[in-house]
């Protein structure tokens, strides 16, 4: 055993020196310089580096100068980072209007010469791009479903599921077991059904006040914390809509409310991180 | 009903959208972009505790400053939250 362990400082420097950027530029996200009257923006970024534009002809990127790509074993210095990233783009949004995110740590070498000479290189795409998204966001939305009251209450409303448990109580033991398998997959068929009518109705509802939608993955391996037991992920879309269907938007998914055990997580407005293309392929 | 940014589950989203969306770029001078080491680590250890955050005063600090940047973008004195 050892007196000295390294601390968290040390280690940081040890994780760094195996990455080593020759005038890098750690880069946000593309904005539109014509859409401000200054190119520049005031503010903070990772590690507490200054952000600035570097700007070719209406085109800009946002970045800060950095010296290695930020990598680390230390979790809570990554939800440091990504909050700091996502600030700074919050930021070049309010001052630029809708960005071009890029994915987080996105670092190019050469300093500012080689942003200019990459801006320069995808020049008319980066400006039929930043036309498209101008004024349009990207939305979450994220729709769970307690089952229970559905489950309490279904038996009313099916026939086939209430005859089963009637003679479920009517019947001796071995009769009774196997009528319980069917009254149980009958109520998980039910149950599927019913998930999705759900998603299909916010689809419905959702899809005249958005310019573009995908359905998402809802096996992210990213949970929130505070998501309760009771209540199942049913489907999550992001949305591509206009910045004045915002309030048309919310106003829909209060419809799909209504019904009973439902909650809808909506979030927003993000610059379009799932509808940005891909650069340089 | 209104998106929110400042809560927790829109925390976890954009951390979410941050570590696996966004632009990818291909270029000769592209240092790093989509097989960062961060995604080696185990996303869903990065995100435990992400409510822990809010002991460092983070999500106060970026409530805040959201708040801050919605009243300057907004006439109104008593609104908290972007109208446009």
């Amino acid at each position: 055993m050892t007196d000295h362990r390294p601390s968290p400082e040390e280690e940081q420097t040890t994780a760094n020196e195996e990455r080593t950027v020759s005038n890098g530029r750690y880069l946000y996200c593309v904005v539109d310089t014509t859409s401000s009257e200054s190119a520049t923006l005031s503010t903070t970024g990772v590690d507490d580096n200054p952000v600035y534009v570097v700007e070719a002809d209406g085109v800009g990127a946002v970045v800060h100068d950095c010296e290695t790509v930020y990598e680390t074993e230390d979790l809570e210095q990554v939800k440091r980072w990504l909050v700091t990233h996502q600030q700074v783009v919050d930021a070049a949004s309010d001052a630029f209007g809708t960005p071009l995110p890029m994915r987080f740590d996105t670092v190019l070498e050469g300093g500012d010469a080689s942003i200019e000479r990459w801006l320069e290189d995808h020049y008319e795409g980066f400006r039929d791009e930043l036309a498209s998204f101008a004024g349009v966001w990207e939305y979450r939305i994220n729709l769970l479903w307690d089952s229970a009251p559905f489950e309490e209450t279904i038996a009313d409303r099916d026939d086939r599921l209430r005859e089963l448990r009637q003679r479920q109580q009517q019947s001796g033991a071995g009769k009774k077991f196997l009528l319980e398998k069917q009254s149980d997959q009958r109520l998980q068929e039910l149950k599927r059904e019913r998930r999705t009518e759900l998603a299909d109705q916010l689809k419905e509802a959702i899809t005249p006040v958005v310019n573009d939608l995908t359905e998402q993955d809802t096996n992210t391996p990213l949970q929130d914390e505070h998501s309760s037991i009771e209540k199942e992920q049913i489907v999550r879309f992001a949305v591509l809509a206009d910045e004045d269907d915002e309030t048309a938007l919310g106003d829909r998914l209060d419809t799909i409310v209504e019904h009973e055990g439902v909650e809808i997580r909506f979030t927003g407005p993000w610059p379009p991180y799932t509808f940005a293309p891909d650069i340089g392929k | 009903m209104e998106p929110t940014k400042d809560e927790t589950h829109a925390i976890v989203e954009f951390v979410d959208v941050l570590l696996r969306d966004g632009a990818v770029i291909q270029a000769d001078v592209i240092v790093t972009v989509a097989d960062i080491p961060l995604i080696g680590i185990s996303l869903r250890a990065a995100i435990a505790g992400m409510t822990t955050m809010t002991e460092y005063g983070l999500f106060e600090e970026w409530d805040a400053a959201h708040r801050q940047q919605s009243e300057a973008f907004t006439t109104s004195p008593t609104a908290d939250r972007r109208e446009d």
